[in-house]
């Protein structure tokens, strides 16, 4: 069977990996920012830390040569500024949109120079070895084999890990926490649970995952880096963690319509459907605001999102 | 309390205006009219993004450094300009010693021509014909779309799969251009050809990641042969097919980059590129200058060599390099006019007749 | 609740200050680790920036479209509302400041297309923060979201437009139709700087005036400071909060008209200026005070404008600017928190926006005496 000459089974195949492999940054980063926006922190250095974690990531793996050691310096990058945006958002209680914006521009300007600064003007990519892992038999299935079970280890674990986070935050004693603490923090503090400690945390875990989204691209998925690289996908997440009301499992939903809308765009395009690029390109960031709109009232933001928490002090 | 600030805003204004007026005195001495034939003792490049990139921007800074150091003046680049207002730069790289700049985006084709009538400094801009005036203003135009044909002949054949794929990260009138010459060069080469084309966004220059996955999808789609228009988004394309090849050794799919030469890192899946080199025109440029008779139309094309396919790699069958060189012979003697097309619309009707399904 | 004046009328103002040397001193050392001279890089950064005739003058310049930017992001997080979406609402004004002018130029007298570019301007700022106004008044969705997606869309829409509807047919690259130099903003009388700045300097002035003087603009200010008791207060909190969008919107638009009318006199395709991340540096260095805007956007446009020209010489990539510039805002919110525990006045203001404020997005720090009545008219929160 094909479709204006070309065969159906591979570019169906294609377009369903293609939006699953650009779902899958989205859903590491929205998962940490679901836990942080959970726990009262709303992070908008997302995508600062996602380029931080790209930079660092791709750069201890081009030294060591091993991915592993990319990935961990992703996580460690992303670390480092989840837990600088709670000492100033938690500790200081300075403003967590100012620190959020602050925090994207300073990962920007500082991996755009060292990319530059370390590398001279080279672009080179990692000769890795970290080709795609095959699952025996399920990558067998026709069309959804191949794009879902022919990936790399970090386009696994970053699914593997919406249902971890769905449990963590649903039926731990930690979920309940940052629950606790993002609702009601007064209540919580009152009931034992130490609020700093929480959100320190969910910081800590944003970052770790906006850091590994990042390394996802420049070392699992592209093996180069390149300034910039990002494009507003740290945004994305944020958006999208709205989309899906701090649930894991819509995010994902939510995730992956968002790269299908993307792949289908393409696909539109190579069978020849001549729709004008520009439509084709916003049409994602339309479905977001009409998602929200549609599910607005549905679900309810974390009653203190972005309200630093001072003890003793109501 | 409230009166005193204002006043205090109030001081703060007439200082400003102040020092501006100051300024504006100064600037009035910083021009200088041109004299009949002059020598440039620094020639400036202006360019929109890194100028390791590759690309656009790094083939003119190459060009203009390599032209320099032939010349024995000084080259001075000013990379990542973007498409704001490049005034502030313009006027520093004068203040320099520029002799002549290169303002190297055909979207600085309106800010230059009119820096150079204030400051008499001669520039160079892109694809605005219009603007030329005696040593002052010099217009490049590149005829790409001749060489993206030789392209698209070499890509008709070498396909086996009788699939080709564009593959660009924006719509701007260069890419354009190059879409319909490769065309022109694909049908005419291989009629029964299927060409993919796919944007990969507004502006995605940066895009890696979308590149990569554009690409793998045109792969999917059968394209054996990619023509990648990307600037810093190409280096995605090319690890998708890398990585494809890879995967799936029997059906290896080739890359054609544009503008550079990637040919030492990817040399695999390199099977050439549509080579832009500036250095012969800015050349003429400073020759012209010395002369007094700068201010012209320099073009860059398959004849003068300014733009030419990157050396085809050495087990390429004998037909298809002189298919290739057949094609050149025939631009060169005017037999081959290939289409310039410089926008979206135009070049999807040119694609849809060429290639009617 | 009493509150005395603070000690010092500048002390948010040393704030600032404190927070831009050290990020200076903070990029030095970075600039250091690095081997660059960090000194010889600040000296070629002032040298150029203030010791050049065309340094100054370009500074000016790009002060113009600062100052409205950031005036009208003033007024949006002032009444409490996140306008992250200044970049897509001044694209989408310039593009219409761009065909009004260009489609009347030389049939009208000069000051006339002027007035209508920057209406048009304005008009398009505006209709783009619409969007996000009704979605958040209507079904409460949160704008920072919203003017983020805006963002995206309007690249899209005005490169659509650009390229198609409204391209200059005679040229080659996607362009509106020229505005010729002569027909422009003119230099204000014997400088090199076009009147843009002046319009600037009365935006400001303007808000200001808004802010200290008006019925709007303290309710504007206590929607900002304190949504529920504006509500309690029987205040139109919705209409409010429409109106502070819109109204830096079309301020964000009015700045693009004034690149395209006093500097380029054509929008183009690719053209996106970000000013937005910079307004947010001004904003909060200005402490949300309109006034000390002024010199902040000469501060900062001297960067911009001084970093470009730091860059060659010294080998120094040009991204250097962008991290300093996030490099002032995280000092700045280590600054605000020294100042906060030094001030026994301001500490007891920061409850005031905690749990009030559930629910609804972070007010912004407003550490000036300048809003006590809310406490009358509320009755004080809990």
């Amino acid at each position: 069977m094909t479709i204006g000459g070309i065969p159906l089974a591979g570019f169906l195949t294609a377009m369903l990996a293609a939006g699953l492999v650009a779902a899958a940054p989205l859903v590491l980063a929205a998962l940490g920012e679901a836990v942080g926006e959970r726990s009262g922190l709303l992070n908008l250095g997302i995508e600062g830390m996602m380029l931080s974690g790209a930079f660092f990531g791709f750069t201890a793996a081009y030294l060591t040569g091993s991915a592993v050691w990319g990935v961990l310096a992703g996580i460690a990058a992303g670390s480092l500024l989840g837990t600088l945006f709670a000492v100033l958002t938690v500790s200081l209680r300075v403003d967590q949109v100012l620190v959020g914006l602050a925090i994207t521009i300073f990962g920007a300007g500082l991996t755009a120079f060292l990319y530059r600064d370390v590398f001279g003007g080279q672009n080179p990519s990692l000769s890795l070895d970290t080709s795609r892992i095959a699952i025996p038999g399920l990558s067998q299935i026709p069309i959804i084999g191949d794009a879902m079970f022919n990936q790399s280890l970090l386009f696994y674990i970053a699914f593997a890990l919406v249902p971890v986070f769905a449990f963590v935050l649903a039926r731990t004693r930690f979920g309940l926490q940052v629950r606790a603490v993002g609702a009601y923090p007064f209540a919580a503090d009152a009931a034992g649970v130490n609020v700093t400690r929480i959100r320190y945390q969910a910081a800590l875990i944003a970052g770790a995952m906006a850091g590994v989204a990042g390394a996802f691209l420049s070392v699992a998925d592209l093996k180069i880096f390149q300034i910039g690289m990002t494009v507003g996908t740290g945004f994305i997440a944020l958006a999208l963690t709205m989309v899906g009301g701090w649930n894991p499992y819509r995010i994902l939903l939510a995730a992956i319509l968002f790269g299908l809308l993307r792949s289908l765009g393409n696909g539109l395009q190579i069978i020849g459907v001549n729709v004008r690029t520009e439509f084709i390109t916003m049409l994602p960031y339309i479905g977001i605001m009409v998602a929200l709109a549609l599910l607005a009232g549905k679900t309810s933001l974390p009653a203190a999102l972005g309200v630093p928490y001072a003890r003793g002090r109501r | 309390m409230n009166r005193h600030r204002l006043r205090l805003g109030l001081i703060a204004a007439v200082a400003l205006l102040l020092q501006a007026t100051f300024a504006g005195s100064l600037a009035a001495q910083d021009a200088t009219p041109a004299a009949e034939g002059v020598t440039v003792e620094q020639i400036a490049v202006v360019t929109p993004s890194s100028r390791t990139n590759q690309g656009w921007d790094q083939q003119a800074a190459d060009a203009a450094e390599a032209v320099a150091a032939e010349a024995g003046i000084e080259a001075v680049v000013a990379e990542n300009a973007g498409y704001d207002d490049i005034t502030p730069v313009l006027r520093d790289l004068a203040a320099g010693g520029a002799g002549l700049i290169i303002c190297h985006a055909s979207g600085y084709q309106t800010v230059c021509p009119e820096f150079a009538a204030e400051s008499g400094v001669p520039v160079a801009v892109i694809e605005n014909p219009g603007a030329v005036a005696p040593m002052l203003v010099a217009d490049i135009e590149t005829q790409a779309q001749e060489v993206a044909y030789l392209a698209g002949v070499l890509a008709g054949e070498t396909t086996e799969s009788g699939t080709v794929g564009v593959v660009v990260s924006g719509e701007p009138p260069t890419w354009n251009y190059m879409t319909v010459g490769f065309a022109e060069g694909l049908a005419a080469t291989n009629p029964d050809a299927t060409m993919l084309y796919s944007v990969i966004g507004e502006a995605a220059y940066d895009d890696a990641a979308g590149a990569s996955r554009v690409t793998e999808q045109q792969i999917a789609a059968g394209a054996d042969v990619i023509f990648g228009m990307g600037d810093g988004a190409s280096f995605g394309m090319i690890q998708a097919i890398e990585d494809h090849n890879a995967q799936d050794g029997a059906s290896k799919v080739w890359f054609i980059d544009v503008i550079g030469d990637k040919q030492a890192e990817h040399g695999d899946v390199l099977l050439s590129s549509v080579l832009f080199d500036y250095s012969g025109i800015y050349q003429q440029m400073l020759d012209d200058l010395a002369a007094g008779t700068f201010g012209d139309v320099y073009t860059m094309d398959v004849e003068n060599g300014g733009v030419r396919l990157l050396d085809l790699p050495e087990d390429l069958p004998q037909e298809t390099k002189d298919a290739v060189a057949a094609a050149e012979e025939a631009i060169i003697a005017g037999e081959i006019e290939v289409s310039a097309i410089p926008d979206a619309e135009g070049m999807n009707a040119r694609i849809a007749e060429l290639f009617p399904e | 609740m009493t509150r005395a004046l603070s000690p010092s009328r500048f002390a948010p103002l040393l704030t600032s200050l404190a927070a831009i040397a050290a990020a200076l001193v903070l990029g030095g050392i970075f600039l250091a680790l690095r081997g660059k001279d960090p000194l010889a890089a600040y000296g070629v950064l002032v040298s150029r920036g203030l010791g050049t005739s065309y340094g100054i003058t370009e500074t000016l310049i790009r002060m113009a479209p600062l100052l409205i930017v950031s005036a009208g992001l003033l007024v949006s997080l002032r009444s409490g509302v996140w306008n992250i979406g200044i970049d897509g609402q001044l694209l989408v004004g310039a593009l219409l400041a761009g065909v009004a002018g260009a489609a009347i130029a030389g049939q009208v007298p000069n000051p006339v297309m002027w007035l209508i570019a920057a209406l048009a301007g304005m008009a398009g700022g505006l209709l783009w923060a619409l969007v996000p106004g009704i979605l958040r008044v209507r079904w409460g969705l949160n704008e920072i979201i919203t003017t983020l997606m805006m963002n995206y869309v309007a690249l899209n829409v005005t490169s659509w437009l650009v390229k198609g509807p409204v391209k200059d047919p005679d040229v080659v690259p996607p362009q509106t139709r020229l505005i010729s130099r002569e027909m422009r903003l003119p230099d204000v009388a014997g400088t090199g700087v076009h009147v843009g700045l002046l319009v600037g300097l009365v935006v400001v002035v303007l808000v200001t005036i808004l802010f200290r003087h008006t019925v709007i603009g303290f309710m504007l200010d206590v929607v900002g400071r304190n949504r529920q008791a504006a509500i309690h207060a029987g205040m139109p909190v919705n209409r409010l909060t429409l109106v502070a969008l819109l109204a830096s919107g079309a301020m964000a638009g009015l700045a693009g008209a004034n690149d395209i009318l006093g500097v380029k006199g054509l929008f183009q395709g690719n053209w996106n200026p970000g000013y937005g991340f910079a307004a947010f540096a001004l904003v909060y260095l200005a402490r949300l005070n309109s006034l000390w805007l002024i010199p902040f956007a000469y501060f900062l446009s001297f960067l911009v404008i001084g970093g470009e020209m730091m860059a060659r010489p010294l080998g120094i990539p040009t991204y250097f600017v962008e991290m300093l510039e996030g490099l002032m805002l995280l000092c700045f919110a280590v600054a605000a928190w020294v100042e906060r525990m030094r001030s026994p006045y301001a500490r007891a203001e920061e409850v005031e926006t905690g749990p009030a404020n559930a629910g609804e997005p972070p007010g912004p720090l407003i550490s000036e005496p300048l809003l006590e009545p809310v406490a009358r008219v509320a009755g004080g929160p809990s």
